[in-house]
């Protein structure tokens, strides 16, 4: 099977247990690398961003609560997201992230209607790396100052309440539209919830456009990319083999010029890869790319994969 | 657009003697001839469809000045750096002016549909290709009948040549392979017909190219055109890059990657030798043996620098170094 279809089908049965599955009986817990976003209700799991985010189990706790019961718990919950992104790395980001496939759903809609993709200056495209940055670290200060320097308790979970756009978008796949209203209660919320829908209507209009266009800003990509090293999943590039043509960089949904450019190191799993495989599935050096697990390949490029595949893709246009 | 593209380029030596009068002596022998060609068969009044030039090299830029063809050449200014932003974008802006010339000229638009259509088709005889390869390196086919069949690429429409050369597959499929022997790699400035000398010079040295590097064999195109955007201009992108990106052509300043394309077919074939192939006045091949000879040398390959153009006088003395080489 190809590797896009399973990769598909992955996508969309991990996005109805992750959207629907509380609804029969299906619970990852609170601390999934993803965007399953915890507003939905009746969702499978929870986002881990929520939970470093709030008062119990992550860091706007009070010092006091971290000597109780509830400290360990937090803690047991950072061991599970650790554990769970050591395991799978930036599976949970290609193949598992619900708010992954509606970003893909808005691609296929813009490619059936055939208009162009979007694209960034190369430039641009770097300088926009820092923004995911710059967002873990609003979402890991303000809880810290709300726990410890008097900030205002209105300002919680900051991040999923006033940039996610996952969180007025994913609760619209269960009919809920609350979280496209305005909250009136003071200026902070007011403010929150106009941010909140104006980056969704950005984004929205973003996604469309760009390929996987939130994820350039994903927070979690970064913290996902931090325990790479320690990975049993590891991207490999045979740079000998490699003839340099491009096709890495032309199919990488998040125009990662890193894959194409390493000449010297054979780990070439960047900061904002997704782990798609699309880059592996269409470099056409026999096991030039390679995804491994271990010891074990899971896939690997050659030249007759890509004559399959995309004459395949080429009937289908 | 119901076009299909004729490659010009000659290697015949006869027909170089025409324009030897009037271009320089140390020209490329590859472009004498095909000014030869085109004095003897001059375009006729009908022929308006223009000679699209990449400029590749310098004889190339001076090609128009030289042969003074009729109707005139259209220049693709090609960006001698190809892994840059600046390079591939200007390199997409050439293509887009190539589509209005030739949609001017046949007066139909270029579409989406057509393109995938034509992306369709290359990539059949980009497998096509692939097999007549394999065939080689396992020794059913002599390297200088795969040498035939390559070069016969654009010298008619792609369609009939694919089936052509899937006939031909079928049919040497079935023959055994021959015996191991002295298989090298042949590398260089490009071969064209009928010019084989360098390659039946090899044979009758008893060594057999294994592989090669040419532009006119195996590196007549760099590969499948692979596309995420199936948009007008996504595919164009995509074809642009893939046939700017993936050239790995001496012409380029960045084009490190060209050893290990060499390398890696070596050592994946087990080739021990190299034969380097420099015509005459072909300068970027030539600058290029320079650093390309040490780096082999440096892994225990065998590396044999063979400087010629289309002339016979010297095949003795070519023969003499081949068969010693051959030894080796």
């Amino acid at each position: 099977m190809m590797v896009t279809k399973l990769r598909l089908i992955t996508q969309h049965v991990m996005f109805f247990a992750l959207t629907y599955g509380g609804r029969f009986g299906i619970r990852f817990g609170h601390s999934l690398p993803c965007f399953s976003c915890p507003y939905v209700s009746g969702c499978g799991g929870s986002c881990y961003l929520m939970a470093l985010q709030g008062n119990w189990w992550g860091l706007q706790m009070s010092t006091t609560d971290m000597m109780t019961a509830m400290g360990l718990e937090s803690l047991a919950h950072l061991g599970i997201f650790i554990l769970l992104v050591i395991l799978l790395n930036k599976f949970w980001c290609g193949w598992i992230c619900p708010f992954g496939v509606v970003q893909d759903w808005l691609t296929y809609l813009r490619r059936r209607l055939a208009i162009h993709e979007a694209q960034f200056r190369w430039l641009t495209r770097d300088r926009l790396k820092t923004v995911k940055w710059i967002l873990l670290a609003y979402l890991l200060i303000v809880p810290l100052l709300i726990a410890h320097a008097g900030g205002h308790y209105d300002l919680h979970l900051p991040f999923c309440r006033s940039i996610c756009p996952a969180k007025p978008l994913m609760p619209l796949f269960v009919g809920n539209v609350r979280h496209l209203a305005l909250d009136f209660t003071n200026a902070v919320t007011l403010l929150f919830t106009i941010l909140s829908v104006t980056i969704a209507g950005g984004m929205l209009v973003g996604m469309f456009f760009k390929e996987r266009f939130f994820c350039l800003f994903c927070p979690m990509l970064v913290l996902i990319h931090i325990f790479r090293k320690i990975s049993p999943v590891r991207f490999e590039k045979n740079v000998d083999g490699c003839i340099g043509c491009g096709n890495c960089q032309c199919m990488c949904p998040m125009d990662i010029r890193a894959v194409h450019e390493q000449k010297t190191d054979k780990n070439v799993l960047s900061e904002d890869c997704l782990l798609c495989m699309n880059c592996t599935e269409a470099c056409p050096g026999d096991e030039v790319l390679s995804i491994r697990f271990f010891k074990w390949r899971l896939f690997a490029s050659s030249r007759n994969y890509v004559a399959r595949r995309f004459a395949q893709r080429q009937r289908l246009s | 657009m119901g076009l299909h593209p004729l490659r010009l380029g000659s290697g015949c030596f006869c027909v170089g003697r025409l324009s030897a009068s009037h271009s320089p002596v140390l020209m490329c022998p590859l472009l004498k001839a095909t000014m030869g060609l085109l004095q003897f068969q001059a375009p006729t009044q009908n022929d308006t469809m223009p000679w699209v030039v990449p400029t590749t090299c310098d004889w190339v830029v001076k090609f128009q000045e030289l042969a003074n063809t009729q109707p005139e050449a259209y220049f693709l200014e090609l960006p001698h750096l190809h892994r840059g932003e600046k390079g591939q974008q200007r390199w997409l802006e050439e293509i887009y002016g190539l589509v209005r010339l030739l949609e001017n000229q046949t007066g139909r638009k270029l579409n989406r549909k057509t393109l995938l259509s034509s992306v369709q088709i290359f990539m059949h005889a980009w497998k096509v290709f692939g097999r007549l390869i394999e065939l080689r390196r396992k020794r059913v086919l002599a390297g200088v009948w795969f040498m035939v069949a390559a070069n016969s690429f654009l010298l008619d429409s792609i369609e009939i040549w694919t089936e052509r050369v899937h006939q031909m597959l079928e049919t040497v499929a079935t023959h055994p392979p021959a015996p191991e022997g002295n298989g090298v790699f042949l590398a260089g400035s490009p071969i064209i017909f009928p010019n084989f000398k360098l390659l039946h010079l090899i044979e009758t040295a008893g060594m057999d190219v294994y592989g090669d590097d040419l532009c006119t064999s195996e590196r007549i195109w760099p590969g499948a055109v692979c596309y995420e955007e199936p948009s007008y201009r996504g595919i164009m992108r995509a074809l642009a890059e893939r046939y700017h990106k993936a050239c790995i052509c001496p012409t380029f300043a960045d084009n490190e990657r060209r050893i290990n394309s060499i390398l890696n077919t070596l050592q994946q074939h087990h080739i021990r030798g190299v034969v380097y192939h420099v015509l005459k006045g072909c300068h970027p091949f030539d600058i290029e043996s320079f650093n390309l000879e040490p780096r082999l040398k440096s892994r225990g390959y065998h590396f044999l620098k063979i400087e010629t153009d289309y002339v016979q006088e010297d095949s003795q003395n070519i023969l003499t170094r081949l068969e010693a080489f051959g030894r080796i």
